[in-house]
């Protein structure tokens, strides 16, 4: 890297003035106890590529920064010298609600494109935490998503078409606006989840849905998380009208109902959408499965229900806590069981209580503790577990000094290889993030 | 034409069997076609059983410089396997195994050479089925079907085929063989999956694909409605989807041209028909059903059959299946089109595309994908006329453009191919198509795979 003054020359020389964030807010990008020397907050797609191509021509690292709700994910940045924010482009560009599409800026926040849809009565099935704060482009990057996920799938599942700002200073595109579309490589694929190391997003084209007609949320509580997840399989394998389905750990599940919760009991949570007769009929059935397991039901009101999943997405939440860990074990669906059987006697035998949140049908198990040091060993030791059940585990937010200690990311790949020469074919000058993402990317 | 030399042939004999390598001239014949009217003949054929011979005939391919072509059934609707610079033709067709599947997690693990049915008919047995549906998924393998990101009418609610697929295993351009994805969707990583399929067998050989299987419905509602005009069912779907119903799909089938030959001169009362399926538990299809007809009945259907059973559900959908087939009775050649435009501009579209076989003196039918937007446009003709290739090139030029300028694409489902190589300069500047370049520089396979298709002609440069 060039020295500060010329770095700063050149990010000043590609942006206008109004786009250089407040030299007092630098703390406001920390990440992992680093600060940039500079934060950019760029209006449009030509200048994001301006900065970018002026950080890389002066060998800086750029950081790219939505709502900062997933940036205690990855590894300890190797460099990082400009910090640079999207959300100011923050417009919905086009809804055509007839076409069922959406055109987005990547800093536009989650709920405030959620608001913009429910005027027509659509939505965009993503439900990542902190809507009011994730930015579509952050959302985008990090691939991330909530209990949604059961029924509506990945980001990748709903985007159309992407812009992105490049190191090279080009603004690319890839796909469109139409709902089929094979003209090109599908580039948009390779930017979803790749946490800022190859561009930076500046626009998406997605899918929406109709808002469902009726919603209705329904609790069941187990004795033990091996017949809760073989209730939890058996209404899946009915293809009803589950559009959320999460199993929580009593700790979880305490911290999730407040006043319903029910003591030391696991907890299967099920969001339930559609028209009415499939919605009620799909309670009836459920019941049925819970009950036949010998589970206890409860049922939520409309509004306690929103809260109640406000706080199952918390859940997984990364919080300031330097103590608080969060563990995404990603398995095949019929691995969640022995899984949670073998972490709840691990974390007992660590004497770390875990409160866990799992999505069984997915093979997701997100899992949160708090202890210092000891969780070093934890971490290990249920990343074993889930590679042996053939799934892998990754950090999703931890205390820097375990950062320094662990890969968060997990084991290297078999693709590790391509995936290097992917990064260096769009960023020759490892600009992008370097160092925060798989095999050191 | 450059024929390989001897020791190339008997390297690959080595390597495939003796059997499995043709490089007689009447034997290469054979494999010139795709079901477009792009034209190559290969310099020798090879059809690898496993990974390895794959691996092991790419690696030589690429010692000595010679192009290779992945092939499966040669269905494709985009000259993507038209071996037109010469080279290998490397037909997976004997990959055929189903290698796993495993109804609990709903994934099939398969050989590239797999046909898209089979994938289908083994998932039915376990209450399953495999999603995307293109009417050729009677001969279809896997393998082209990820090459291509293949279609078909149900992706209306399914999604195309990279919703479908989790993981790939590949064969790079230096022979090393590389699996992408997994069983696992959650792992992470830059999703090389989500790139490679849609490639076109420009980035390298798929020899085996993870799928995602779903439940089968519970039940059905099939229904065909006859139009006067295809602007009535065009109408009709936008009216759908803007009031919020997505059915499982929306096809319309065109025919005015063929009804105004046969009807002597009369007004024909029923020019297009539509099949709208809608899929769910019993209580959706309860509530959807009749929700769709009214919306069709209200846009002035002539008729409405609903299905009553899986007897005739099937006969709707073999009708529409066997669309491309009927129209070859008609003249020798046909041409589709795979423009995609914003559902909301249909009716504008289908006016459009009228217009231009108009001016063009072109006789043209339509089986598409309403519901997604996706025109069919099939020009259907007798290329040994002179000039009805150009005409019918020439026409088909100015629907793309059309479409795009609706805010559409050039290709919904079929790739672009050698046919719509140079077309894709109406969507993607030099930087986008650099960009792309870059990626499969990356995988090292720009002089290697399937030289000649996808990218415009002239070379788009790379920035060093």
């Amino acid at each position: 890297m060039s020295d500060n003054g010329t770095l700063k020359a050149s990010i000043k020389a590609a942006a206008s003035r109004a786009s250089i964030v407040p030299r007092r807010r630098l703390p406001d990008y920390a990440i992992d106890g680093l600060l940039p020397q500079i934060a950019v907050s760029p209006a449009n797609a030509e200048e994001t590529a301006a900065v970018l191509a002026a950080a890389a021509s002066c060998e800086a690292a750029v950081i790219p920064w939505g709502g900062g709700t997933a940036m205690a994910t990855g590894s300890i940045p190797r460099r990082y010298d400009v910090a640079l924010d999207v959300t100011r482009l923050n417009r919905v560009v086009e809804h055509v609600a007839e076409d069922l599409t959406v055109v987005v800026q990547a800093g536009a926040r989650l709920q405030e494109l959620q608001e913009h849809l429910a005027h027509r009565g659509q939505y965009l099935p993503l439900d990542p935490p902190l809507p009011e704060r994730a930015t579509i482009g952050g959302i985008l990057a990090s691939n991330a998503g909530g209990p949604w996920r059961h029924a509506h799938g990945w980001p990748r599942d709903w985007l159309l078409g992407m812009r992105v700002a490049l190191p090279d200073g080009n603004v690319i595109k890839s796909g469109g606006r139409v709902v089929k579309n094979v003209a090109g490589y599908d580039m948009g694929k390779l930017f979803t989840g790749s946490f800022g190391t190859l561009g930076v997003i500046v626009e998406a084209a997605f899918k929406v849905m109709p808002l469902p007609p009726a919603r209705a949320t329904a609790v069941a509580f187990f004795k033990s998380s091996g017949v809760a997840v073989r209730a939890a399989m058996a209404l899946h394998a009915r293809n009803l009208r589950v559009e959320s389905l999460d199993l929580l750990s009593a700790d979880a599940a305490n911290a999730v109902l407040v006043d319903h919760a029910k003591g030391n009991l696991w907890c299967l949570l099920a969001a339930i959408a559609g028209n009415r007769g499939a919605v009620e009929r799909t309670l009836r059935e459920m019941a049925a499965i819970c009950t036949g397991e010998g589970a206890a039901m409860a049922s939520l009101a409309p509004e306690q229900a929103e809260t109640v999943w406000q706080r199952v997405r918390g859940l997984g939440l990364q919080t300031p806590d330097r103590d608080a860990l969060t563990l995404r074990a990603f398995l095949l669906p019929s691995k969640v069981a022995p899984f949670l059987e073998s972490a709840e006697s691990t974390a007992r035998a660590r004497d770390l209580p875990l409160q866990i949140d799992a999505r069984p049908a997915l093979g997701a198990v997100y899992c949160r503790t708090a202890g210092g040091e000891r969780v070093t060993v934890l971490v290990r030791e249920l990343r074993e577990l889930a590679g042996s059940l053939g799934g892998g585990l990754v950090v999703e937010a931890c205390a820097t000094s375990l950062k320094s200690q662990i890969d968060v990311w997990g084991d290297s790949r078999r693709d590790a290889g391509l995936m290097a020469r992917v990064k260096d074919s769009l960023d020759a000058r490892r600009t992008m993030s370097p160092g925060r993402f798989v095999g050191g990317l | 034409m450059p024929m390989l030399p001897e020791s190339i042939i008997r390297e690959l004999q080595r390597i495939a069997g003796d059997d499995n390598v043709l490089h007689a001239p009447e034997d290469l014949i054979v494999f010139e076609y795709d079901a477009t009217i792009e034209r190559g003949v290969p310099d020798a054929v090879v059809l690898p059983a496993t990974t390895q011979e794959v691996s092991a005939v790419v690696r030589l391919a690429h010692e000595r410089g010679i192009p290779i072509v992945p092939r499966g059934s040669g269905t494709g609707l985009s000259g993507g396997c038209v071996p037109s610079e010469g080279g290998i033709s490397l037909v997976l067709t004997r990959m055929k195994r189903i290698l796993e599947l495993d109804p609990v997690n709903r994934i099939a693990v398969v050989e590239a050479g797999v046909i898209n049915f089979e994938i289908d008919r083994a998932a039915r047995a376990h209450g399953l089925f495999y999603a995307p549906d293109p009417a050729s998924y009677k001969s279809c393998t896997i393998g082209g079907n990820v090459a291509e990101n293949a279609g078909g009418p149900h992706c209306l609610a399914y999604g195309v085929t990279t919703n479908h697929v989790l993981g790939l295993e590949t064969v790079l351009a230096d022979g090393s063989i590389v699996e992408v994805g997994g069983r696992m969707r959650d792992v992470p990583g830059y999703d090389l999956t989500g790139v490679i399929v849609g490639s076109e067998g420009t980035l390298c050989a798929i020899t085996k694909v993870i799928v995602r299987l779903l439940p089968v419905p519970e039940t059905g509602y099939t229904l065909v409605a006859q139009f006067k005009g295809v602007e009535d069912a065009a109408g009709a779907v936008s009216r759908m989807i803007a009031s919020g119903i997505v059915p499982q799909c929306m096809e319309i089938t065109q025919f005015e041209s063929i009804a105004r030959m046969l009807s002597g001169g009369a007004e024909p009362t029923v020019t297009a028909s539509m099949i709208v399926e809608v899929e769910g538990l019993r209580e959706d299809v309860a509530e959807l059903g009749p929700a769709v007809r009214e919306i069709i009945e209200a846009n002035r259907a002539v008729s409405i059959n609903v299905a009553k059973d899986d007897a005739e559900r099937e006969a709707i959908w073999a009708a529409r299946r066997g669309a491309a087939g009927m129209v070859g009775r008609i003249a020798p050649n046909q041409y589709v089109i795979d423009g995609v435009c914003p559902r909301t501009m249909l009716p504008q579209l289908l006016r459009q595309v009228s217009e231009i076989a108009k001016k063009y003196d072109l006789l043209h039918v339509a089986a598409f994908h309403a519901g997604d937007g996706n025109l069919h446009p099939n020009f259907v003709f007798d290329a040994s006329q002179p000039g009805v290739v150009e005409r019918v090139v020439a026409a088909a030029g100015e629907i793309l453009q059309a479409c795009v300028d609706a805010g559409g694409s050039i290709t919904g489902e079929h790739g672009v191919g050698l046919e719509k190589r140079d077309h894709l300069r109406l969507m993607f500047n030099e930087a986008d198509l650099a960009a792309m370049q870059r990626i499969r520089a990356a995988f090292g396979a720009v002089e290697l795979f399937n030289p000649g298709k996808l990218f415009p002609k002239e070379a788009v440069a790379l920035p060093v």
